[in-house]
């Protein structure tokens, strides 16, 4: 037992820190595709950090969910990592406490708690971008059902350690028709959930375009550090998901051996590196969409992952 | 020979996939890299199964297909219409666009329960191409309905062309006559139609359908 807890906080130390550094590695090879030099891979660190010791203002029309919603959406990503396979393929601690639609859950309730602060800080652009967001997130919530039954269809079962072994054992599963368009609509169902580029402008700087952004206007100081560290956890968790299940379930840490997981921790690094290039590369060929046309691309998501559950009885 | 089938299944996926692109697309550029690219899906699974049933018929009319569709219908209509192809003007359709995929996926849907009871158990790669080419098929003429553009309805035609293809190479393996007539076919009318809508375009200075709308005694210049 004590070294399952063991190997669970050495899961989500590896996001907490890991995270900024692959949003920092992310920029900096969009930043390099783009013709331009970019920041430093460490400059969300350093951002973190500037931000960590500043002074936190807090509007006094505000209640105690705008103090409260930064520790939420923090933690959200974390304690998702607990429930997928982070570096070890063999189940930990907490696997079988939740699945993936556990999962979507937690990260929704952080997600949810923060719509709350924005419009809470009276900042009139908090509510704009929590209704943006909603708006997305409603579009996404069905398209997340579908891949998770046409997971369970194939896994018989939504564990995410469960459709990883399932995955691994048969290669062939890997090319089936189902698994590409799985792979298809959650990489799809990522960018608009973590607000890259299609869907959102993650470095854009003007307000009245921003969806995810606007709603983080309001926080300074730490709130506003957790609140970024959150948002960079979250994109590597659900990235973790992708590179980990569905993609590439190999490389994970078998033994629980501080080597093996390691090793582990590398070969995952390696997945999500090229997991990076690939959005980046996604990030950089297409254009931001205007807000109306978003609801296009969901829809394009949605025809793919329903695709996904009807050609599943035809590839056995 | 599974692994044939199964990779054919995820042809035949991409290429579903293709054709709600083709509906989708707001440019008339992007509809013609759409289609040329739902046309090589088609040659694609048509080797596939050529592979699968030792047929060389079928790849005969894989290499049909490349030549007309791949080549030189896209040719004929950068010829004729380059013009109107690289205009960046969005078309215009009847339908908005969610609505449209949610219609064409209850379409997709329908496809398969009406391609299900036509084979019985024992052909699984033919099921699925005749029920994705009969769904390619049906997105095609419904993009041919809510389309107001010319350009993108010849091409939501060649679309049907291409589906009705797709379900029958599944079918039977000795078509590459019927193929090889309906390629030359398919270049003709798109000739033709190309033509027409350059003296559209001429005339008008749009390929855009609903300004064909109004009577008019004399043709404006």
């Amino acid at each position: 037992m004590i070294q399952g807890l063991a190997l669970n906080a050495a899961q989500v130390a590896f996001v907490v820190a890991a995270a900024p550094l692959f949003r920092g590695v992310l920029n900096r090879f969009e930043e390099r595709l783009q013709g331009r030099l970019g920041p430093s891979i460490w400059q969300p660190y350093f951002d973190l950090i500037k931000l960590l010791q500043k002074d936190e203002v807090v509007s006094e029309e505000s209640t105690w969910i705008f103090r409260f919603a930064p520790f939420m959406y923090f933690v959200a990503p974390l304690l998702v990592t607990m429930l997928i396979p982070a570096l070890t393929d063999f189940p930990l601690f907490w696997a079988f406490m939740g699945d993936m639609v556990a999962a979507g859950f937690i990260l929704g309730l952080g997600g949810f708690f923060l719509a709350l602060a924005a419009i809470d800080g009276g900042n009139p652009y908090g509510p704009m971008g929590t209704s943006r967001t909603r708006m997305v997130s409603s579009l996404v919530e069905p398209i997340f059902m579908i891949v998770f039954f046409s997971v369970s269809f194939a896994a018989n079962s939504t564990i995410p350690y469960v459709v990883q072994a399932h995955w691994t054992t048969s290669a062939a599963a890997l090319v089936s028709p189902t698994h590409v368009l799985i792979v298809a609509a959650f990489v799809m169902i990522i960018l608009a959930e973590t607000g890259r580029i299609p869907v959102d402008n993650p470095s854009g700087h003007f307000e009245l375009a921003m969806i995810d952004e606007a709603k983080t206007l309001e926080f300074s100081g730490r709130s506003a550090a957790l609140v970024k560290w959150g948002s960079h956890s979250k994109l590597m968790v659900l990235s973790l998901v992708l590179v980990n299940v569905l993609v590439t379930p190999w490389g994970l840490a078998s033994s629980p051996g501080a080597g093996a997981v390691a090793l582990g921790a590398l070969l995952v690094s390696i997945k999500l590196l090229v997991f990076i290039a690939v959005v980046a590369g996604i990030e950089t060929s297409l254009a931001k969409l205007r807000l109306f046309r978003i609801e296009n691309f969901l829809g394009l998501a949605f025809v793919v992952a329903v695709l996904a559950m009807v050609v599943q009885p035809f590839h056995l | 020979m599974a692994a044939v089938a199964s990779l054919n299944t995820v042809v035949g996926t991409l290429f579903i996939l293709m054709t709600f692109l083709l509906m989708v697309s707001r440019q008339i550029q992007s509809v013609l890299r759409a289609f040329v690219g739902q046309s090589l899906l088609l040659v694609l699974s048509t080797l596939l199964l050529a592979l699968l049933h030792h047929s060389a018929q079928l790849a005969i009319v894989a290499l049909i297909t490349v030549a007309a569709k791949v080549i030189v219908i896209p040719g004929v209509l950068t010829r004729t219409l380059g013009q109107e192809l690289r205009a960046r003007r969005e078309i215009e359709s009847v339908v908005n666009v969610p609505v449209s995929l949610l219609l064409m996926l209850g379409a997709t849907v329908l496809a398969f329960f009406l391609a299900a009871p036509l084979l019985g158990p024992h052909a699984a790669e033919a099921q699925v191409n005749l029920a994705l080419g009969l769904a390619a098929l049906l997105i095609g003429v419904y993009t041919l309905v809510i389309r107001r553009e010319a350009v993108a309805q010849v091409l939501s035609l060649m679309a049907i062309d291409n589906g009705v293809f797709f379900a029958g190479v599944a079918i039977t393996t000795s078509s590459a006559i019927v193929e090889a007539a309906a390629g030359l076919e398919g270049v003709m009318v798109v000739l033709v139609v190309a033509i027409l809508t350059r003296t559209i375009a001429q005339n008008l200075g749009s390929t855009q359908v609903s300004s064909l709308q109004q009577l008019g005694e004399e043709v404006p210049r």
